[in-house]
Parts: C-alpha cells; structure tokens; sequence
C-alpha cells in the first residue's frame, strides 16, 4: 500500500509488519502442526476406535476406553502412585535445586561457575538408557552403593534399593534436576545485590533474607521447574519400568504397555488423553491459587 | 544527633587502593556531601562508614563509639541506593514496613510509623502499589520513606538523584533537603554533580584518588579552593601559572596581585580566578592607579549566549585560554575579535598549590 510519492502510508507498513511476523512464525507452526498437533489429533481419533485401525475392520466408534477408570479401578491406584513419583521427584529437585541453583548464581563466577555448570548439564548428554542402568549397577545388592557401605561398616545390613520406589524416585531426580537448577539459576541470577544488601541494612538477617527476599525472588524459577518436571515425570516409564521392577506400575507403564504389548492403541491413547487432562486441572488450579498470592509478580 | 567520624580508612579491591588514609567528621544533624569524579573513592567511603564492606584499616565512629566490628544489620544505617533497590515483590507498604518489622515494630505501630514516614515523602495513598507501578520520583521517595521509617543513625545516600531528569532532580534536591532538615538525621550524600553538593549540603567534602582534597562549607570551598582538582572540580577556574615576585605573582602579560599569603619570593605559584570574578573593561591596557585591581590584556575569541549569562572565551598574550561569565544585564560587552582588559579585584586571585 504505497501513496503517490512511493513512501508507505502507516497502514500499509503496519500490514507489512504483520506479514514479516507471520512469516517469522510460519516455520515454526508449520513444524508443530505437522510434527505435534496431527498424531495427536490422530491419537486423539483412535483413543474413540474399538480397535486399532489396521488391516481390514471396519471403523467402530466407542466412548467406552475412556471409563476405563470406572471399570477398572486398580488403575486409580496406578494413577495415584505415578503423581506421588510426581510430586517427590518435583518435591526433591526443588530441594535439591533450588539451593544449588542460589549458590551458582550468587556466590560463584568466572570459570569455576563454568565448570559447575557442565557438571550439571552432564546428565543431559548421557543417554537415558545409559545412565538408568547405571543406577541398576549402583542399586541393586551387592552394587557399588552396598558394596562401598559395607567398607565403611561391615556389619550393616544389605541394601538392596534397586526395584523399589526409592530406586524409581533417585533415578528420577537425577535425570531431572538439571531443569530445576537451569530455569532456578535464571530467577535467582536476577536477583539484584543491592536488594539483599537493603534488607540487611534494615536489620534482616540472612535466613530472614533468604525467607522474604530470595526465595520470594525465585520463585518464578522454581514454579517453571516445576511445571518442567512433573509433567514428563507422571508419564515416564523407563525409570519405572527398570529400577521399580514389580513396583514401578505407573501410568507411563501402563500406557506403554498397551502400546507396545497388547496392541490396544485406543486405550493407550484415551488412558494419555485422561492423564493430559488431569494435569492440566492440577496446573490450572495451582497457577490461579499461585497468580492469587503472588499476583503483579 | 549523631557524629560520624571516619578515621585513618584504608581500603583496597585486589590490589588497587580505593581509600588511602582517609579521615572526615560528619557534623551532627548536617547533610555532607562527598564529591568526586568516578573513581575517586567515594561510594566506598559511604559504604565503608554504612558497614556494606569492611576497611583494610581504620575506624568508623558514631558518637565516639566504634562500629567498625559491628555488622551492617546491627549497625542500623539507612541507605537509599542509587538504583533505589526497592522490592519488587512487595507493596509500597511493605517495603517501607520491611524494616520495622526486622526492628520489632509490628501490627498497629508498623501502619503508623510507615504512614507516617509516607506522609513525609508526600507518598500517602500509593501503600497498595507495587514499585514497577511507580514512577521514578515515586520510587525514589519511596526508597528514602524506607531509609528514615526505622529512624537510623546515619542516613546514607549513594548519588540517589542522579537517574532522575534535570526538573525532577532539582524538585527532589529541594524535597530531600527539607526531609533532612525536618528529621535531623547525620546525613551522607554521594554525589559528582557539583550543582547538586552545592545546594544540597551544609558541608561538602571532595575526594580524589581515594583521598580527601578538601572539606568545609560549599561557599569556602568555592571561594577558597585550596588545590587545583578542588578549583576546576567545584566550579570552574582560570589558572595562571608564574613565579612569585614582590607585588604578586609575575605571568606572561603582568603581574596578578593577591592577597592570600604568597609563597618565598622566586618560587612559582599558581593563581586561581573564578570566571565570573572577572570582568571586561573596555581595552586600556594600564593599570589604574587603584592597586587592588588586577588587569590582563586578551582577545575575544567566542561568545556563548545562555539567556541569563553568557560565557566568553578569551585567549591572553601568552595563548592561554581564559573565560569569563557575565550577566546580560546590558548588550554584549565584547565581540568576537575584540582587544580587551580583564579586570579582577586581588582578594579572587586565589593562591592554590600545584
């Protein structure tokens, strides 16, 4: 849209910013409506299939894969034990996390904060499959956990963590304290010096500063951390599955289970599109309780 | 009322000294100024007399009593930053609540004694804000409503002003000056803006490389510089540079006649004239009989109109620039080009050492 002397009218340059916006996004959309939103739309299709659509039946339609809660209550408990492997391992990192991510931000730099770093990043870069059997190593009777605890103190009794829920839980933490730490680390980093060195100054001590101006501070850090890690860790199945043994049924097992070995795919897929759903309540609930008490954060 | 005293201080960061001996007495229910250019020490004085960093050496005393072992949540100082380093996450109330609380102040009192110190600040009716709702002057008031509300000893102020724009800053400085009056705190006040410590304080006090030049009242230093940072940083100066005769000190082009007390006959000095001490008189080079007056011959070489004033640069016999600052009470009395007289009475030809 150009006037007479070639110059752009406003709108004519607002429409043009609009189109350099649109092109902008447009590989990126593009990649996640064909690589996200079509299979689970078709996820989606086949969680409402009698069966799964292969070979030559006809197409049934049922609404029954989604009462399978109602009809088969031992999977409340199975949901149940996946969102306490939830919350402990969220609960954990953010213990863990938290405290190391204030402790990089404030009171290292230069190279040692590098070299920190790449000692958490590392579990990153190591396969997931990889770093499971490792903890199988460590874990399991007469591992490296037992055997280094028995140099110490002959007499101990044998620990034999490995296929219980502990084992699921420290397998868990490892893979995802990373994502605490990181999105922590960037709140905590933030938090001005000045500010610490004010509220000294009106006569807080550091535990006080630590409750009413640090924590405070990062807590944006740690609600994304968390939110980056419990959702994967309520639908994950390999840690369960190798270091839970018979115990580590979760809804990740489950799922998978009708995936890979009963070949129920409508199941498997309303049984995910039901966990998504409760998880989007949870995070709908505890954001608006959190926005209501930390609001113009 | 408190007396601040900081005696023999020393301080250095990795090997580069900051504070080098410095001693200074902050009188009582005054507003002293420390003024200097970047790097010159004296953010880390005030920080040194708050407790925010520990000296190498020396001693910080409030009425006497020693506080340099006495840690900064202890001390009880209040200090407004200069990027005001309000909370972001709590209310304007909150924030200045913040310190009554850690003092014991709760409940009812804390509502009081807050409302009290926003009343002063002219802040009342913003308790509910958070700080990113308000603007720069707000948060500035604000920042200093938290440094009095827990009445401090000390009130320090690290170049609190020096974000605000030129009409807010000179509001602010008239504003701070009565609250400082109003409360009777010691005050301590930051700042490189001669103008600023001039207005503001009752003393100023100029560092430069990590020592004290000079302190006293703005108009003794102003008037009485003692060295040539201290002319040329509070103010503005032409020097003349010579050796030391009978009548004065004699420099290319005359004799400047003083009336401070000269150094040994032969050794060179220095004399420093204030540009607006100095006047234009027509072009008589000849001294007039009146020996109190100093003459110097120049050329114009621009004028600078600025409403009021005007700023002319000259340049004397020897090539050396000189200005001088004059009311526009009349038409311009030089143009650019003209042959000139300088003239100045001898009590503004200032001996300042080297």
């Amino acid at each position: 849209m150009r006037s007479e002397n070639g110059t752009l009218t406003p709108r004519g340059r607002l429409a043009r910013r609009e189109w350099t916006t649109a092109a902008l996004l447009a590989p990126a959309y593009s990649w996640l409506t064909l690589a996200v939103f079509l299979p689970l739309g078709a996820m989606l299709f086949f969680s409402f299939l009698k069966a799964a659509p292969f070979g030559a039946r006809p197409l049934q339609f049922t609404f029954d894969n989604y009462l399978a809660f109602v009809r088969r209550p031992y999977l409340i408990d199975v949901a149940w034990t996946s969102i306490q492997i939830g919350l402990w391992t969220t609960g954990l990192c953010a213990l863990v996390g938290l405290p190391a991510a204030i402790a990089l931000a404030r009171a290292t730099r230069g190279r040692s904060q590098q070299v920190l770093f790449l000692l958490i990043v590392l579990p990153f870069w190591t396969n997931g499959l990889v770093r499971v059997f490792s903890w199988t190593m460590v874990l399991r009777e007469g591992g490296v956990l037992d055997y280094a605890l028995h140099l110490v103190a002959p007499s101990a009794p044998s620990v034999a963590l490995l296929y219980s829920f502990p084992a699921i839980i420290i397998g868990l933490v490892h893979a995802y304290l990373p994502y605490m730490i990181l999105t922590c680390y960037l709140s905590a980093a933030a938090i001005d010096d000045a500010y610490i060195e004010a509220a000294r100054s009106l006569g807080a001590r550091t535990p006080m500063i630590f409750a009413k101006i640090v924590l405070p501070l990062s807590l944006p850090g740690l609600i994304s951390g968390a939110i980056l890690i419990f959702v994967p860790v309520i639908g994950s199945f390999m840690e369960p599955r190798i270091l839970g043994g018979r115990v580590g049924v979760t809804m990740g097992t489950v799922i998978e289970d009708q995936f890979v070995q009963a070949f129920n795919w409508p199941l498997g897929a309303a049984l995910s599109f039901t966990m998504l759903a409760v998880v989007l309540i949870i995070f709908g609930v505890s954001s608006r309780a959190l926005s209501a008490r930390f609001g113009a954060q | 009322m408190i007396r601040v005293e900081a005696a023999s201080i020393d301080k250095s960061y990795s090997g580069v000294r900051v504070l080098n001996q410095v001693s200074a007495s902050f009188q009582p229910g005054r507003l002293t100024s420390l003024l200097g250019p970047s790097g010159s020490g004296k953010t880390t004085l005030l920080r040194v007399i708050g407790g925010f960093v520990a000296p190498d050496y020396g001693e910080i005393r409030f009425d006497g009593e020693n506080v340099t072992a006495v840690p900064l949540w202890r001390r009880n100082v209040g200090m407004v930053f200069q990027s005001y380093a309000l909370f972001p996450h709590m209310t304007v109330q909150e924030n200045v609540a913040f310190g009554l609380h850690r003092h014991g102040v709760r409940g009812e009192a804390a509502r009081k004694e807050a409302a009290r110190a926003l009343e002063m600040v002219r802040l009342t009716g913003l308790e509910r804000r958070k700080p990113k709702e308000l603007s720069g002057g707000q948060q500035q008031r604000v920042a200093l409503a938290r440094a009095i509300v827990t009445n401090p000893r000390v009130l320090l102020l690290d170049e609190p002003l020096s974000a605000l724009d030129r009409r807010l800053r000179q509001e602010m400085q008239i504003e701070l000056r009565h609250i400082q009056r109003e409360s009777g705190l010691t005050t301590i006040f930051v700042t490189h803006d001669q103008e600023e410590a001039l207005t503001l304080s009752d003393a100023v006090a100029i560092l430069d490389h990590g020592k004290i030049v000079q302190e006293g009242r703005p108009e003794a230093i102003y008037e009485r510089p003692r060295t040539r940072f201290a002319a040329s940083f509070l103010g503005d100066a032409n020097f003349f540079s010579g050796r030391v005769t009978g009548g004065g000190v004699e420099i290319a082009g005359g004799v400047v006649r003083t009336n401070d007390r000269l150094p040994a006959i032969g050794a060179s000095a220095t004399v420093a004239v204030r540009p607006e001490k100095m006047k234009i008189c027509g072009a008589q080079a000849a001294a007039s009989e009146n020996s109190d007056e100093n003459r110097l011959l120049a050329v114009v070489r621009e004028i600078i109109y600025a409403g009021a004033v005007s700023t002319i640069l000259l340049e004397s016999a020897d090539g050396s620039p000189i200005k001088i600052l004059t009311q526009n009470r009349e038409t311009s009395p030089a143009f650019p080009g003209d042959s000139v007289a300088l003239a100045w009475s001898s009590t503004h030809s200032i001996i300042i050492e080297n």
